[in-house]
């Protein structure tokens, strides 16, 4: 098995990519867009640690029985696990979303250094 | 025993049921919280108690199978530990927040609930992808709760908070799914000892992991999310931050340890203590409060992460993971968790300004607080401090110490700041302002004192569990305690109680005291009572000043018995404490008492590095000049030895009038007492051998000749004896140096001889001053009719330290010279010559100004001094005279002491004649030719009196000049005004502006720091990002 893959390759792409995105685009919503595309990164990369060359999807189906399920089916636990990463990441996304909107709300701008009032 | 899973199911169902019964009304939804609250905390100290009777751990198996593939979860006696604490800390942070949670809508109880739930999960799961999940949850409803009330900081601070915790998340995730590729498993304990975790990728892996959970730590620099957080926040929520998810957070990082490599360990470590040592740095310049116990905050879970990870590096089994971390843990969880409730209570707005002071009760928790978190004794801090600095000098990580005493300092001058600010209000040094209130703050002072109270048991049971088991030991604590209780009674039954209460304490520790141990005694325990006694000169109850009193003393006492270092170094901290607070009791302490309180805590830390490193043990200990060297900094620092007295002229001079007296004549000789006692432990070999004898030798001379030169200019009568003190310990600090026969001898004999005069002199003054309402010199003024009995003890006072013949002076200056002579330190024994020349400048000038001339109209009609002041002052007196008429009386059992170390050599009594290779002195006789003289002169004058007639006051029109006030006759202002424009130029504080520099240096830099935390949530970013990539490149180095 290769350590490396395209989508491992794509899944760092998109986590650098993303924190980029969020050092750098002083907008408060686009830091937020960084940040999911970051988390995406995350979960290809998890995804990917799970795949094994040749193998089939974790569903117990015509492809695969359970007698067979060990042999033939890619690893389902990482799979499992990014279940769990994307609900988790969709909450945060969603948080920071309301944060920003409640912020802009309350009176600060769309950038973030307009949030600087507290420092030093 | 209840399945911890219970506490899961318990949250989620009452997190769903709380919207439902909300529509019953908020009454029955804030009914199901608490109830879930208390049962949680209850369940909690329901483990604890099991897990103490029966240690052992249970393993939960969720879904009925076995690892790996379920989640697994464990409750040990440490898990339990933990999830008390969690509990503990959030019903507190719960009740101080009760006001926000009952008004905002019901979801701020949900997420509060979820929170709680999360660290729960932090402290129980063995599975490294539920932690991450329980990392979320306790983060999404942090942030969620920082925000929830609305407020635009608030809000900015959490937003920062997630930017921070979404980059941590993303390399735990990263970092969890290589450990289960390389590992095969989730679960901690099958993956402990994997071959996976071996070569570089298996390191990368736990990096990665382990990054993430040092950054949700808080480290220096990557935190100014954190600190943020910890402003904006409202206080009960910063104690919850503070308190119980550091703790589950500390707890999750203890957890991977068996993962990492000591390469790993040793980023945890050096990550730990450099955000302890400078996080505390910037703390100094805060002046808001939750953003300064923001910065201590991240400093303490930084030093508890030092601590474990120096534990798992360096030593052997889990005791010392439980003694030092944890008590480092469990000191910061309630310190901090009290210290934000007290901020809530009396501060409105977190500016640093307060809305009033505490009362006594509320006051004395702040001020356990405070002292727990520096690390005072009798706190767990303090112990847990002791045994990681012994280790870490054993490893010879120096480094580590350094940061540890650095930060440590830094720490308390910032606490104690903000409490001086607390208890006396106003935001700096005003002591003309109006007494500011005192607030009652009821309900919310429960917090606090509850916090106090842990605190202090665990630390009583520190104390106890390390055996000393010593009612002596217990006394000062006890003492303090008894008196705080009956703080309420009048003064002057006090004054006697406390009198008793010392004399009582001697009364048990004499029969085991060596000769040495008793002549100290005599001047500590016995100056302790007379002072005690002459506690009582005020009117009024004197609130709070009795208990510190009757602290300080015992503890001096018992560090006299002390039998081992600990217990001794123990003793001497609380002594610091203890007086730091009297001397803030003064009117203008403030400054005083803060700068007295840095060279306590910084001399103090020297101390114990050089116990620690001199064995530990007094009596095991080996020789070490390096451990010499350090104690013997840190008790000169106790003397005001020259450059290190910049704390000792306000301290003394600013505290209360009797506790200046005590403080002089008493509390100083500890110093010389402990010095004499590391001589005899450590050996005596300093680095540098004998020329850095000498140059102790000439720092004791220097203090003595400017000692006394800075007294002759000072117009407070106060700040003159305080000089005049700095002087006289110069000398015994020479004496002592000398390290013979004569030396030592000479150096008790001036010991005990100041405490007897200088006690006179100080009472004598605290009359004057009591009587007059002022202690500068040339208000007062020909009071010698006025107050006959304190002129005599004045008079006697100042004959006896001026060393001219007849009095205990005289035999003090006889012993000096001839020691230092003999010794062949002749510049020594000029400048000392000089400076007792000096001496009798200020002695005269305070005399005539006081006593002496013409009174004051205002003052025409002052009494004597209270019986309170004249008893003590008596009882001195006749000492004095009957130590000058009969030398031996004091210099046997002084002689008889330095003969068990020295061999006599040099002094030698011959009946009641003291002889040394260059003369003798009889006392009896020089007190024979003295009176001898003077009556035959004084015979002379009255025969050759012709017409002697008394004239009024103002009777003096021969002089050609009428005055009209007696000011104009009483010349006292500026009185050596040609000395000054002379020799002025050397008393100018060069230390004062040197030590004053290393100050600014600090602020300085901590200024400079500081400008790291823009304020902009995207810095704060990108230094969680570059500080994760500089610790790897750390690691790879290694």
């Amino acid at each position: 098995m290769s350590d490396v893959n395209i989508v491992t390759l794509i899944g760092v792409a998109l986590l650098l990519v993303g924190f980029y995105g969020a050092l750098s685009r002083p907008n408060v919503i686009k830091m937020i867009v960084g940040f999911a595309i970051a988390d995406t990164g995350v979960n290809m990369i998890i995804v990917a640690v799970g795949y094994l060359p040749g193998r089939t999807a974790p569903i117990l189906d015509s492809a695969a029985d359970a007698a067979g399920a060990a042999a033939r089916m890619v690893d389902p636990i990482p799979q499992a696990l990014v279940l769990t990463a994307i609900v988790i990441g969709l909450a945060v996304t969603a948080l920071m979303l309301s944060f920003a909107v409640r912020m802009r709300r309350s009176g600060g701008g769309m950038a973030i250094d307009s949030y600087g009032e507290q420092k030093w | 025993m209840v399945t911890p899973l219970a506490i899961f199911a318990a949250f989620l169902a009452t997190g769903f049921l709380l919207p439902l019964a909300d529509k019953l009304g908020r009454r029955v939804s804030a009914t199901l919280f608490w109830a879930l609250l208390a049962g949680f905390a209850g369940l909690a100290a329901y483990y604890l108690a099991s897990f103490v009777a029966a240690p052992g751990t249970l393993e939960i198996y969720t879904g009925g199978f076995e690892p790996p593939l379920v989640i697994a979860l464990r409750l040990g006696l440490e898990e339990s530990a933990a999830l008390a604490a969690v509990a503990a800390v959030a019903l507190l942070a719960a009740f101080s927040m009760r006001k926000a949670l009952h008004e905002a809508p019901v979801s701020g109880m949900m997420t509060f609930l979820m929170l709680v739930m999360g660290l729960s999960g932090l402290v129980l799961t063995r599975d490294l992808f539920n932690l991450f999940v329980f990392l979320e949850i306790s983060g999404i409803a942090g942030y969620a709760l920082l925000g929830f009330d609305d407020r635009r900081l608030a809000m900015s601070a959490a937003f920062k908070y997630m930017v921070a915790g979404g980059i941590a998340s993303a390399a735990y995730l990263v970092g969890v799914i290589y450990l289960y590729r390389l590992t095969g498993t989730l679960n901690l304990d099958l993956m402990i000892g994997s071959a996976g975790l071996e070569g570089a990728a298996g390191a990368a892996a736990v990096f990665f992991v382990l990054a993430a959970l040092l950054v949700e730590l808080k480290p220096f620099p990557a935190n100014g999310w954190a600190i943020d957080a910890y402003e904006a926040a409202n206080p009960g929520l910063g104690a919850l931050f503070s308190g119980a998810q550091a703790t589950a957070m500390l707890f999750a990082l203890y957890k991977v340890f068996p993962l990492l490599s000591d390469a790993h360990l040793a980023v945890v470590m050096w990550a730990g203590i450099v955000t302890f040592a400078f996080s505390n740095l910037v703390g100094l310049r805060q002046t808001a409060t939750r953003r300064m116990f923001g910065y201590s905050s991240a400093g303490q879970v930084g030093f508890v992460a030092a601590a474990l990870a120096f534990g798992a590096r360096y030593v052997e089994g889990s005791d010392f993971a439980w003694l030092v971390a944890g008590g480092l843990l469990v000191n910061h969880l309630l310190a901090k968790t009290g210290l934000f409730l007290l901020s809530a209570a009396f501060e409105s707005d977190g500016d640093g300004s307060m809305k009033g002071r505490p009362g006594t009760l509320v006051a004395a928790a702040a001020g356990v607080l405070v002292a727990a978190l520096v690390g005072l004794p009798p706190f767990p801090a303090f112990w847990a401090k002791w045994d990681l600095v012994r280790v870490a000098l054993a490893t010879r990580e120096y480094a580590f110490v350094a940061l540890v005493g650095a930060g440590g300092l830094f720490e308390a001058w910032y606490l104690f700041s903000w409490l001086v600010r607390l208890v006396k209000g106003g935001a700096d040094e005003t002591p003309e302002a109006a007494p500011v209130p005192v607030l009652r703050v009821g309900a919310d002072g429960v917090g606090p004192v509850l916090a106090a109270l842990g605190i202090a048991a665990l630390g009583g049971l520190s104390a106890w569990t390390r055996g000393f088991t010593d009612p002596l030991f217990w006394a000062p604590l006890a003492g303090g305690l008894l008196f705080l209780a009956l703080d309420r009674l009048p003064g002057k039954l006090k004054a006697l109680l406390a009198t008793a209460a010392i004399a009582a304490f001697g009364y048990f520790a004499l029969p085991s005291m060596s000769e040495f141990q008793k002549l100290f005694a005599l001047m500590i325990l016995g100056g302790g009572a007379l002072h005690a006694f002459a506690g009582g000169y005020l009117t009024g109850r004197r609130a709070g000043h009795f208990p510190l009193y009757v602290m300080t003393v015992l503890s001096l006492g018992y560090a006299l018995v002390a039998e081992s270092a600990l217990g001794f170094f123990m003793a001497w901290e609380l002594m610091a404490l203890g007086g730091y607070f009297l001397v803030l009791q003064g009117a203008k302490g403030r400054s005083a008492s803060m700068i007295y309180l840095a060279f306590s805590i910084g001399g103090a830390f020297l101390m114990m590095a050089g116990l620690q490193l001199g064995g530990g043990l007094i009596g095991g200990a080996a020789p070490s000049p390096a451990a010499l060297a350090l104690v013997g900094l840190g008790l000169l620092a106790k003397l005001g030895a020259f450059g290190l007295h910049v704390w000792l002229p306000g301290a003394y001079a600013e505290a209360a009038d009797d506790f200046s007296s005590f403080f002089s004549a008493s509390l100083s000789k500890v110093a010389v007492f402990a010095l004499m006692a590391a001589l005899a432990v450590f050996g005596e070999a300093l680095p540098g051998g004998e020329l850095a004898w000498r140059v102790v030798g000439w720092v004791g001379i220097l203090g003595a000749v400017l000692g006394a030169l800075a007294a002759i200019f000072q117009e407070d009568a106060k700040y003159a004896l305080a000089f005049s003190s700095m002087g006289q310990m110069g000398y015994v600090l020479a004496a002592l140096a000398m390290r013979d026969q004569m030396g030592w001898t000479t150096a008790l004999y001036l010991a005990a001889t100041h405490f007897l005069y200088k006690g006179m002199m100080w009472l004598s003054v605290a009359g004057a001053s009591l009587r007059t309402g002022t202690r500068t010199m040339y208000l007062m003024g020909g009071l010698i009719k006025r107050m006959p009995i304190s002129f005599v003890s004045f008079l006697v006072g100042i004959i006896a330290l001026s060393g001219v013949p007849p009095l205990t002076g005289f035999g003090g200056k006889w012993l000096l010279y001839h020691s230092l002579i003999a010794k062949g330190w002749y510049f020594e024994a000029a400048a000392s010559f000089l400076a007792s020349g000096i001496a009798f400048l200020y002695l005269y000038r305070m005399i005539h100004s006081i006593f002496l001339g013409q009174p004051k109209d205002e003052h025409r009609t002052v009494k004597e001094a209270p019986f309170w002041l004249v008893l003590p002052q008596l009882l001195l007196l006749v000492a004095v005279i009957a130590f000058s008429v009969f030398p031996r009386l004091i210099l046997d059992p002084i002689m008889a002491v330095v003969g068990a170390r020295y061999p006599a050599a040099g002094f030698a009594f011959e009946g009641q004649t003291l002889v040394s290779s260059l003369g003798y002195w009889n006392g009896l006789l020089t007190i024979v030719v003295v009176v001898v003289v003077f009556v035959l002169t004084f015979i002379w004058m009255v025969m050759n009196l012709r017409k002697p007639r008394l004239v009024k006051q103002f009777n003096i029109v021969f002089a050609a000049e009428r005055p009209f006030r007696p000011e104009t006759t009483h010349f006292a202002f500026d009185f050596f005004a040609p000395y000054r424009r002379a020799l002025g130029f050397l008393v100018r504080g060069r230390s004062e502006k040197a030590w004053t520099a290393v100050a600014g240096l600090a602020t300085s830099v901590a200024g400079a720091i500081r400008r790291l935390y823009t304020g902009n949530g995207q810095t704060y970013a990108l230094h969680v990002v570059l500080y994760v990539g500089i610790l790897y490149l750390f690691l790879g180095v290694r």
